[in-house]
């Protein structure tokens, strides 16, 4: 019986070793012999540039043919990399979101290596980078931004006689003049629950600042509905609602952007990163993206950190890592990303050419008009709660259960 | 007689509508399957202008589908080995002591295991199995054996104090047999009913299952499983259908076959233990 | 050799023991002590806190709903689930013709993935249904049953259902068959009905497969995650929060690992009485019948 068990794991096990020989043996070698070849893990978390990234590695082994960098990328991969971490197994590199407080509270715990005055930051503009600082320090390499506007089907916007709204009545009449025609003005999706909140965020930020904003949510002492930041924030709700397609309650991501692609829906609210979902779908129409409009009549843009790198404190192989990650805020490899991924990146004099949300993106440099996401501010897990809250009210149309949510979510 | 026969065809007409419930589903997976993004953005519903194998050939092409799918064989099968071998043992062990305490609380920790939720213990478990150096495949396969226990025992436990009488073995120990022995030669072959409900059974579970391997096998590519791999066409900004779709008819094909193959033996294997007969 | 031979039935046991305790019960025991810090899974550093994560979970509102959704979920799943399979059985033993072909398609839906099964309903739902819906003028089915809060519930068990039923089918079809036919035709010469000769002839070789049903239709009632996360997210809202759900929620995205762990113990507890009686109960009603 015992032998037989030992020997039908050593079978299973010998089979793991011989297709997979380098995931532990190679990579806990702890002598760095130039001869040899040295491994590190890279965990990519964000699928959508597997290919890119990939790509750059394969540059970055022509001048370092001894560092083979290894790229693990899987599903649900946030809450892998927090499983890992808190088993002590951390990747050598990894991506991860330095605006949000779960990564606030790993740098803490001391869990990335401090790049503090490091030269890997030295192509980084300063202003991306200061936004990431925990206590003053940078755990963090940013690389590109994303951020939030509402797209449009250029196309039949002329041929509507419609003009891009610059303040919020504009988006009222234009969205008017959208159903006149028996068009959708707004593709939506309340099912998927970060897009409400994704979109709500933006909303209120718009519509009322980021300090009021702010204010709200840290005040305990008041309650949600008698702030006029909640009321401004629920009367433009229900106005995207009332402008939505009728389906939107039950409309997923990819849902919103068939419509649009198709041209029965011409505004869609999303961040910058559904221009390949856009393209995918088809989009036949010229569409651009315009800042969402205010009472100003100057738009913001609602945005922040999207890509970015941070190497374990415990690496085995810190130079060989720190390497790898300088490589990757090297201009050429940062205009490589930009050419091919379109994201705004914050790597000085790289610029991505990306024609449908330069409108949008360009006020990522400009004084005032950039805002961070609230969210950044709140606890871990509250983003995703509050799009759980923002999306029932959207779809269940109950005030009063939206506003004992908030009330509860931030213990008021 | 004539009842009979009105009977038999009222129930033909309601099978035949449920299974319009049963393939439709199937059917809209393999158009979904053959269709560009773009078809699929105008008419999720209709069957597909021409046939495009441009979805088949992404998904075999840009990944290591041949070797997903040989990984869930391997730990699937090595899986059910070990299941087959070491629940009935256990179960015989219990169900011939239930008056002593120390197989009596085995038990009832077996059951208790039966209906608690995975996640309440996923994280110290993640913990544990790096602790062991054990997220690999036999780590994972370690675990399927774990928790096909609680289940498995429960099931062999009663059928053996219903189906098997005591006197059988206690006229092979006067023959001289070892416990062992008489285990192998006499027990288990007539716990083969069972035996066949249960490897059915996990091997459904342990072929699908999807949270213990993205947990286990997460750092190598090189030993994800299918589910692993179907999963990752979802992320937060994109779902492409059409590719998981194509991921699903390819997953669904081979098992399609092996259960049209055997589902004479399955059918029986998977009723066998729960009917006496 | 008779020495090994007086503990063999405990070495029996002992690969099983060993399992179970490294890669069960010892996790369990460490998800207790962790109930008792503060520890959010990330930090270094974690504090004694006694009991007060559970004097919190019982203020929890969002930890009533999820666990009123489960449990009734899980009935419902259980009763659905015996009734419908016991019909769809009784239908197939009927049938003269095309018997293997009907067994071999109701059995079909067992073979797939559930996240898979999740994944292609969600679609359907979304698409689909409201498709047909529209057809035939029906302005409930023009909707996605998903993001209704009245549907929702329905929309998860009827797929649960639709995957679940097949090997109840099953085991009840083969259990029907296994009544001599001799038993029924006397039955019916004695001039009992149908229904009579269903509860007095029948019945008793149902008991053991209805036993079995019982227990795997409640394990996976119980239980529900992957169904919920591929198609709700356990929303709308949090309406479709199953305990399941909510523990993962707790621990992965909001990190109050501590409370998760609580949160897991009390389920751990409730569960583990309610699986010892069930199973009490029914044990009982198969030695009476």
């Amino acid at each position: 019986m015992i032998p037989l068990l030992t020997m039908m794991l050593a079978v299973s096990a010998g089979c793991s070793s011989s297709s997979n020989g380098n995931t532990n043996q190679e990579g806990q070698g702890t002598t760095d012999d130039n001869t040899k070849k040295v491994t590190i893990e890279l965990f990519n978390q964000k699928s959508e540039i597997k290919d890119n990234l990939n790509q750059i590695i394969k540059d970055f082994n022509v001048e370092n043919p001894n560092i083979e960098v290894k790229q693990v990328q899987v599903p649900d991969s946030r809450k892998v990399l927090y499983a890992r971490m808190a088993s002590n197994d951390m990747p050598d590199i990894m991506s991860i979101f330095p605006n949000e407080s779960d990564f606030r509270t790993q740098a803490k715990s001391g869990y990335f290596m401090d790049l503090t005055g490091s030269d890997i930051l030295a192509n980084i503009n300063p202003t991306f980078l200061d936004d990431v600082k925990y206590e003053g320090k940078d755990y963090s390499v940013p690389l590109t931004m994303n951020a939030y506007g509402i797209y449009y089907n250029a196309t039949q916007f002329e041929k509507l006689g419609l003009k891009v709204p610059t303040t919020w009545a504009e988006l009222e009449q234009t969205a008017a003049a959208i159903k006149e025609k028996d068009l959708i003005p707004f593709a939506t999706s309340f099912k998927a629950q970060w897009s409400v909140g994704h979109l709500t965020e933006t909303l209120m930020v718009n519509g009322s600042g980021l300090d009021p904003v702010n204010q709200f949510f840290a005040d305990t002492s008041a309650k949600a509905g008698d702030s006029a930041v909640f009321q401004k924030l629920t009367a433009q709700m229900e106005f995207i609602r009332d402008n939505s397609q009728p389906d939107a309650p039950g409309h997923d991501y990819a849902d919103a952007v068939n419509l649009f692609a198709t041209g029965e829906a011409l505004m869609l609210p999303q961040g910058i990163w559904a221009v390949p979902m856009i393209q995918q779908a088809g989009m036949q129409d010229e569409y651009k993206m315009f800042p969402v409009p205010n009472d100003d009549g100057k738009g913001i843009v609602v945005g922040g950190i999207d890509y970015a790198l941070a190497i374990a404190a415990k690496s085995k192989h810190p130079e060989e890592a720190k390497k790898f990650v300088k490589f990757m805020t090297e201009q050429k490899t940062a205009q490589y990303l930009a050419d091919n991924e379109k994201s705004p990146s914050t790597i000085n004099g790289v610029k991505a050419d990306a024609p449908q949300t330069e409108d949008v993106t360009k006020l990522l440099t400009e004084e005032g008009r950039y805002y961070p996401w609230p969210h950044f501010n709140w606890q871990a897990g509250q983003d995703s709660n509050w799009g759980a809250e923002t999306s029932a009210y959207m779809i269940i149309k109950d005030k009063k259960a939206f506003e004992s949510s908030i009330n509860n979510e931030f213990g008021k | 007689m004539a009842n009979d026969k009105k009977l038999s065809g009222l129930s033909m007409a309601l099978l035949t509508a449920g299974l319009v419930i049963v393939f439709l589903p199937l059917y809209l997976t393999l158009i979904t399957a053959f269709k560009t993004s773009k078809e699929s953005a105008r008419d999720f519903f209709s069957f597909p202008s021409e046939l495009y194998w441009g979805n088949f050939l992404e998904v075999v092409g840009s990944n290591n589908f041949v070797q997903f799918f040989m990984n869930s064989i391997v730990i699937t099968a090595v899986s059910i080995v070990l299941i087959t071998l070491i629940v009935p043992l256990t179960a015989y062990a219990i169900s011939r002591n239930m008056n002593k305490w120390y197989y009596k609380t085995l038990f009832v920790l077996f059951i208790v295991g039966i209906i608690i939720p995975f996640q309440v213990i996923m994280l110290p478990v993640t913990k544990l199995m790096t602790q062991l150096d054990l997220l690999n495949r036999p780590g994972l396969i370690l675990l399927y054996v774990t928790y096909a226990l609680t289940q498995g025992v429960f099931l062999y436990v009663g059928y053996i104090k219903t189906s098997i009488p005591k006197e059988l073995e206690e006229a092979a120990y006067v023959d001289g047999c070892s416990k062992f022995r008489t285990y192998r030669s006499i027990i288990f072959p007539l716990l083969n009913p069972l035996t066949a409900t249960i490897i059915i059974i996990n091997a459904f579970w342990i072929w699908n299952d999807f949270l213990l391997p993205l947990l286990i096998l997460n750092k190598s590519e090189a030993m994800w499983t299918l589910p692993l791999f179907q999963y990752n066409f979802k992320s937060q900004y994109t779902f492409n259908y059409n590719l998981a779709f194509a991921s699903f008819v390819l997953t669904i094909v081979p098992i399609m076959l092996v259960f049209m193959v055997f589902q004479k033996q399955i059918i029986a294997g998977l009723t066998g233990g729960a009917v006496k007969s | 050799m008779k020495t090994i031979d007086k503990y063999s039935h405990f070495l029996f046991t002992l690969p099983a023991l060993l399992l179970y305790s490294l890669f069960f019960i010892y996790p369990m025991i460490n998800g207790f002590l962790y109930s008792l810090t503060d520890w959010d899974g990330l930090s270094t550093d974690k504090q004694f806190v006694g009991f007060t994560n559970y004097w919190k979970l019982v203020q929890d509102d969002r930890i009533v709903d999820s666990l009123g959704f489960t449990f009734k979920y899980a009935l419902a799943l259980v009763i659905a689930t015996v009734i419908l399979a016991l019909v769809i059985a009784l239908l197939l033993n009927r049938i003269r013709r095309f018997q293997s072909f009907f067994r071999t398609s109701y059995f079909f839906p067992a073979v797939l993935s559930m996240i898979t099964v999740g994944l292609i309903w969600n679609q359907l739902f979304a698409h689909a249904i409201p498709d047909i819906g529209k057809a035939i003028g029906s302005e409930m089915l023009s909707r996605n049953l998903l993001s209704d809060p009245n549907w929702v519930f329905y929309g998860i068990l009827f797929v649960s259902l639709w995957q679940g039923l097949a090997i109840p089918i099953l085991l009840f079809l083969a259990a029907l068959q296994s009544v001599p036919k001799d038993l029924l035709e006397a039955a019916s010469l004695d001039g009992a009905s149908l229904f009579q000769r269903f509860r007095s002839v029948v019945m008793p070789f149902l008991i053991p497969v209805l036993n079995m049903i019982v227990i795997l239709t409640a394990k996976s009632g119980l239980t529900a995650f992957d169904y919920i996360v591929a198609m709700t997210g356990g929303g709308p809202g949090r309406m479709t929060e199953s305990v399941g759900l909510l523990v993962y929620n707790f621990a992965f995205q909001e990190f109050k690992f501590s409370y998760a762990s609580a949160l897991a113990m009390v389920i751990f507890v409730i569960i583990g009485i309610i699986s010892i009686v069930q199973i009490r109960s029914l044990s009982r009603y198969e030695v009476n019948a």
